[in-house]
């Protein structure tokens, strides 16, 4: 399948592709589609790029913050 | 994230207090993450880690397992970053780009930092209901059922939120990445 139709029917489905929340024929549809169409296939790619980016963007705290919040939660506790 | 176990969660359930500890290794990064990512400044997130883990423990019997504990964590720090945005009037989402301080101009040398920046800069770019669903569903790893249980929106709500923010968050983030 290839048509404006196709492609319109694909970007809207996208993201459920993405999250594997698509009927298996759709999802072996939206698979075939991928193969030939080059522009959906890069909007394909560029949003798993982006939740990959999302993923890896995960903000931590340093192990001294920790320990030190966890100090005042404790002391907080122990106050009553 | 996995790492939890239901003995685990009994003890905690319990009131006992090195379960409890486990606990806070294992999720003060996600409430620390979403923090920083919904706009707070890194002071005000540690602020938010504190009272949400301070309150987790304090109603550790109210906890009933319908949910997950990371979904139970997660719903007392949004109720308490909503409270900040209130009583601060924090509109983030009008705010143009990050100011970088001299320390972060030196740590911005790691590509790893700068990635990070960049995601932030382009999520405050996002109204805060698309914001809030990509960072449960694309970042802590919540279920679509979850976010809504969470959220009390429809499940059909949160993938058409998912799916308009992931966009925007493409639009806002081509040329950067």
């Amino acid at each position: 399948m290839k048509s404006k139709k196709d492609c319109d029917l694909v970007l809207k489905n996208l993201c459920k592709y993405i999250d594997k929340d698509v009927e298996k024929d759709c999802c072996e549809k939206i698979k075939e589609h991928l193969k030939k169409c080059k522009s959906c296939s890069k909007e394909y790619k560029d949003l798993k790029k982006i939740i990959k980016v999302c993923k890896n963007s995960f903000e931590t705290l340093e192990k001294e913050e920790k320990e030190r919040i966890f100090d005042n939660i404790k002391k907080l506790l122990e106050k009553e | 994230m996995n790492l939890i176990n239901k003995e685990l969660i009994e003890n905690f359930k319990k009131g006992d207090r090195k379960a409890f500890s486990e606990i806070f290794k294992l999720y003060s990064d996600n409430v620390y993450n979403n923090a920083i990512k919904l706009g707070l400044n890194h002071d005000d997130a540690l602020d938010i880690v504190q009272t949400t883990f301070y309150k987790l423990f304090k109603k550790h019997y109210q906890f009933k397992g319908n949910s997950s504990l990371l979904t139970y964590i997660i719903s007392i720090s949004l109720n308490e970053i909503r409270k900040k945005y209130r009583k601060e009037k924090i509109y983030v989402d009008l705010e143009d780009g990050i100011n970088l301080s001299d320390e972060d101009e030196k740590r911005d040398k790691d590509r790893k930092k700068r990635l990070k920046e960049v995601v932030n800069r382009g999520l405050k770019n996002l109204p805060l209901k698309y914001r809030e669903v990509i960072i449960l569903k694309d970042i802590d790893g919540l279920s679509i059922k979850e976010i809504s249980e969470l959220l009390k929106i429809s499940q059909g709500s949160v993938k058409t939120r998912v799916r308009r923010g992931r966009l925007m968050l493409k639009d806002v983030l081509k040329d950067e990445i």
